[in-house]
């Protein structure tokens, strides 16, 4: 009988696991990988629960490096660190020669692992009493717990691991208050397995409803916050009163949105206050002090505003790890300008109309000037709080998995130290979170949640080649990076046929397709995705395998110009969609289908 | 790129400057004190954001600013008593009672309609909630003092709570036609007070029992109730948005039931109507110099309106309701010397201290007086010339407007992703916004 390819590979990988173990696990490993040879990629039980990572640099905390070190971990925890350890006879031994280990990372905020939302039944809306909306339309569901919401087969799982996160401090979606958050291992195969510890946060924010409910503006849940946290104080003395002299005590009646509030008001646990701006985070600031629950800014881009205040008010801070846009090459530009220039020069009758644009020029260059000195104030947040001796850890709530390194090494450009970008990872999180006893460091008795990198984490090409989770062992592919396509103007492309395309904006994928025809030289076609209609093309221009597609598309009464700049492949492409003239831009990929 | 430098030097100065109060000598000018005449060739001396002096001949050390005003009129900062700048939300038009909202939870120092405003002398404006529920938000009394990042820097201390009503068309649209609910009629809205009114005393009564011991447990507690018996209380001065004169009556007499005396009528364009009667009833009227017929309720109106009611002994000023009025209320007032031939401090009262003492804060500023607030504005030429421009603006001793160094993008908050298309839409806030943010809600309706 021939042996599929799998079994072979994963026959192999067997082999080397087991090449330093005592004989006698040998012919039982054996066993084990022909047994289940057939679905051996995802079933095949742990041969063992030790590992021994050799002559490794083991970075044990930001700062502290040893080298030629050993890390020995036994059933999820780290059993040692240092030189000279024995070896386990049971352990895999994993040869970390020259290789980095560091305490894995922890995110101080996320969504990761969640079901995906049910669809918004918005007829509903229609029956909602508007000053008086059920809570889940109002945005108040303190009462949720995001443990009920999650599903340890999320691919966000495995995006966020391969990038070294082996633990999130996960928060539910919503508005005012979205509900518990709960401490989660980025492995498991059940949500029982990966949690950690269950509501111990609020996660809240100033946002208003969205239906038109009350309360549908920020004063309104300004107001809000005020009376449901009274109201929660008075209800606990109530509910005090009734246990210690039920007979004769008006019996307490039980809202579950106030009830849920017990522990803020308590101050057991903290609220996570969505703070992305300066006046988000200075009107919760304001909030906190009137009502003196526990705050940790979350989310927060413009933290470094407000340091002196934060500092004060010894609040910590969980920066979001997303970043505006890198500024683009203004090469490119400068050249244009240059040829229009040239034509202008040709045409004097024309002078007066150059003036003017130059005049319009100036001001957009200067608007422009303002908008990137605003960029690299953004960048620069984590270094300002570094340099206030602020600690803050990272939010990835609205970064993609993919974006992590790389802000990571922008924010350090822009002055953030690599211990401190490390402790944002590891340490700072883990005292946040009340962890440190147990997670974000590599020290004896900790969690094992390690990550191994082939070279020091903060290389641009680094690359991470073991992730540990709660003991277990994920082992990354090294990929080739991908290079960002470049034209070729003498490529030869046929675009005829159906593509899929995906347009990625802001951490949400829409598929939709495009129908492409040839008659002649020239291209007509259209497109429609899951969120538009069908909408024919004004014109498609092909320059080798540069293709730029426009069209006109109505939105909000108006027509906008939409422009898709794609690179072609053979039957791949990828590139950016440009709606009303920048007002939006997203990524898009594409590919043909067959026939 | 000298504008950058400035702009910079703007914004670093709010961020490291947590004083809101400076010194500052303006020497020579024609001091319009608004309460005790006009003095020629005078100087105002302030001191940690206070006047100090007026007089002759003052001198300070090296260290403090002195303006030249020699030619120029001093006079007060002008306050406007209705407008939506400087705030992020005006209408929380969820329901027809939401006494318990508060602009001043929503002030945004990033505005630049404060700083236009300071551009046209005005150091003080009531940043009101909007009039699309017959009890609206709390507002704000605010100081312009642009630069400063911190939103409780512009809220002025001690000023007294104030809060929105409205009468007539708005409420009714927005909850009777859009939502289906009271108030659908005039009738509706006096039902809608009373039955607030009463909503705020039952409240209170149940509190007042539990705190004095004949109730063992704390009555749920209810911000916008609490609000209500505040306003019974006489805590917090209405300022109600009106245009027909039955309205106005049928308001004065439910206060009467319940014993509420501080109220100013918004906008009162029949206010003219019945001076005599807003006058015993010591209500006040802030209302336009001359803009009206913009919908029904508002058709019958006159320029003469403001002449008329000063005439009658109500204390009256002239408002904006606009980021594009607000940069010229001393000609708004000036239009009462054409309707109505108010003299020269008649007229700028208008725009001083009758908006003062309507707002509560006439103890503080609406005056040039030792001990006020330094809030002062410099024009090239009279306030009420059609000529005059505005040369300094001094909040609280500190000058936030001046003429000679106005970089032409003020802002303080650049949005990195900010995108240049090829048309710019209008500014949002050179419009009225009254009912900002509820035509969503009229939008909707069937």
């Amino acid at each position: 009988m021939p042996i599929p390819l799998p079994i072979n590979r994963c026959f192999f990988h067997t082999f080397l696991k087991i090449k330093n173990m005592k004989r006698v696990y040998l012919i039982y490993c054996l066993l084990v990988a022909i047994s289940s040879s057939i679905f051996c990629q995802t079933d095949v039980p742990d041969v063992t629960s030790t590992f021994a990572l050799t002559n490794a640099n083991v970075v044990v905390k930001p700062g502290t490096l040893i080298e030629n070190a050993t890390v020995i971990i036994k059933d999820g925890y780290i059993q040692q660190v240092g030189s000279n350890l024995s070896i386990p006879f049971d352990a895999e031994v994993i040869a970390a020669d020259s290789m980095f280990v560091y305490a894995g990372f922890i995110a101080g905020l996320s969504h990761i692992g969640l079901m995906k939302e049910e669809e918004n039944k918005s007829d509903n809306n229609e029956k909602v009493k508007r000053y008086d909306p059920p809570p889940a339309a109002a945005g108040i569901t303190p009462d949720v717990t995001v443990a009920e919401q999650l599903d340890s087969k999320q691919k966000s799982i495995e995006g966020y691991r391969k990038e070294g996160f082996t633990l999130a401090h996960v928060v539910p979606k919503g508005r005012m208050m979205a509900g518990k958050g709960s401490l989660v291992f980025l492995g498991g195969d059940s949500p029982e397995e990966m949690l950690l510890l269950q509501d111990m946060s609020l996660y809240g924010s100033l946002l208003a409803s969205q239906g038109r409910v009350y309360p549908s503006t920020t004063i309104g849940v300004m107001s809000k916050w005020r009376e449901m946290y009274k109201q929660a104080e008075l209800a606990s003395q109530h509910e005090k009163k009734f246990m210690a002299n039920p007979a004769g005590t008006k019996r307490p009646t039980f809202d579950k949105s106030i009830k849920s509030l017990y522990d803020v008001t308590s101050k057991s646990i903290p609220v996570f206050f969505h703070t992305p701006k300066t006046l988000d985070l200075s009107r919760a600031m304001n909030l906190q002090q009137e009502l003196g629950f526990n705050m940790v800014a979350a989310n927060a881009k413009q933290a470094y505003k407000l340091t002196n205040r934060l500092k004060q008010k010894n609040i910590p801070v969980v920066i979001s790890l997303n970043l505006p846009k890198e500024s683009k090459d203004k090469k490119k530009k400068d050249e244009k300008s240059d040829d229009e220039k040239k034509k202008g020069d040709k045409d004097m009758s024309d002078k007066k109309k150059e003036d003017k644009k130059k005049k319009v020029d100036t001001e957009t260059e200067a608007l422009k000037e303002r908008a990137n000195k605003s960029k690299k104030e953004y960048e620069s947040q984590a270094a300002e709080l570094e340099k206030s001796g602020i600690p803050f850890s990272f939010s990835v709530t609205d970064t993609k998995a993919g974006d992590v390194k790389k802000n990571i090494m922008r924010m350090i450009k822009s002055g953030l130290s690599e211990d401190a970008a490390l402790a944002a990872l590891t340490t700072n999180p883990a005292k946040v979170l009340g962890l440190d006893q147990v997670a974000g460091t590599v020290e004896r008795g900790k969690f094992a949640n390690l990550i191994v990198t082939d070279t020091t984490y903060f290389k641009e090409d680094a690359n991470i080649r073991y992730v540990f989770v709660d003991g277990k062992k994920y082992e990354m592919e090294v990929k080739e990076k991908k290079k960002k396509k470049e034209g070729d103007s003498d490529a030869v492309v046929d675009l005829a046929g159906t593509w899929s395309i995906v347009v990625s904006a802001d951490g949400m994928d829409i598929d939709g397709t495009i129908e492409m025809e040839k008659s002649g030289d020239e291209y007509t076609g259209s497109m429609t995705t899951d969120m538009s209609d069908k909408t024919e093309f004004d014109s498609v221009e092909v320059d080798g395998n540069n293709v730029t597609i426009k069209m006109t598309a109505e939105m909000n009464g108006s027509q906008a110009p939409i422009v898709v700049d794609v690179v072609v492949e053979e039957d791949e492409f990828e590139g950016s969609v440009n709606i009303a003239n920048g007002m939006m831009t997203a990524d898009v990929t594409g590919s043909k289908d067959p026939n | 790129m000298k504008n950058y430098i400035t702009t910079f030097c703007i914004v670093l100065m709010g961020i490291y400057s947590s004083a809101q109060t400076g010194d500052v000598l303006i020497k020579n000018g024609t001091v319009i004190t608004i309460t005790d005449g006009v003095k020629e060739e005078t100087d105002v001396l302030i001191r940690n954001g206070k006047i100090r002096q007026i007089g002759e001949g003052l001198s300070v050390g090296d260290d403090v600013r002195v303006i030249d005003a020699d030619g120029m009129y001093v006079m007060p900062g002008i306050i406007d008593a209705h407008s939506h700048a400087g705030i992020d939300v005006v209408n929380e038009a969820t329901a027809p009672v939401t006494a318990e909202v508060f602009v001043g939870d929503a002030i945004n120092p990033y505005s630049v309609s404060i700083y236009r405003a300071l551009a046209g002398g005005v150091t003080v404006s009531h940043a009101m909630h909007g009039s699309a529920n017959a009890i609206g938000g709390q507002c704000e009394t605010m100081k312009h003092h642009y630069g400063e990042e911190d939103p409780t820097t512009y809220q002025m201390k001690d000023a007294p709570r104030t809060i929105k009503f409205a009468l007539g068309e708005n409420p009714m649209r927005v909850h009777g036609e859009g939502n289906g609910i009271q108030p659908k009629t005039r009738m509706g809205i006096e039902q809608v007070f009373r039955k607030a009114f009463a909503e705020g005393n039952e409240y209170q009564e149940a509190w007042k029992k539990y705190n004095s011991g004949k109730t063992q447990i704390a009555p749920e507690y209810n911000l916008r109730k609490q609000t209500l018996a505040d306003i019974i209380n006489g805590d917090i001065i209405i300022h109600c948005h009106s245009y027909r004169a039955d309205e106005i009556l049928m308001l004065m007499n439910v206060l009467k039931d319940y014993g509420v005396d501080q109220i100013c009528f918004q906008h009162v364009n029949e206010g003219f109507k019945v001076a005599p009667e807003l006058a015993e009833f010591g209500a006040t009227a802030s209302v336009f110099a001359d803009w009206w017929a913009y919908k029904f309720e508002v058709y019958y109106s006159t320029a003469y309106n403001a002449a008329i009611l000063t005439k009658n002994g109500v204390v009256t000023s002239i408002n904006s309701d606009s980021g594009e009025l607000i940069r010229h209320l001393y000609h708004e007032a000036g239009k009462t010397q054409k309707y109505g031939d108010l003299t020269d401090n008649e007229a700028l009262r208008l725009i001083t201290i009758n908006p003062a003492i309507q707002l509560g804060i006439d103890d503080r500023v609406g005056s040039l007086e030792v001990g006020k607030d330094g809030d002062v504005a410099v024009f090239n030429k009279h306030p009420l010339s059609i000529y005059t421009v505005p040369q300094y603006t001094i909040v609280d001793g500190i000058v936030r407007f001046d003429i000679s160094e106005d970089p032409a993008d003020m802002r303080l908050d650049i949005n990195p992703d900010e995108s240049f298309p090829a048309f710019h839409e209008l500014d949002a806030h050179d419009e009225h916004r009254c009912m900002e943010g509820v035509y969503e809600f009229l939008f909707h309706q069937h």
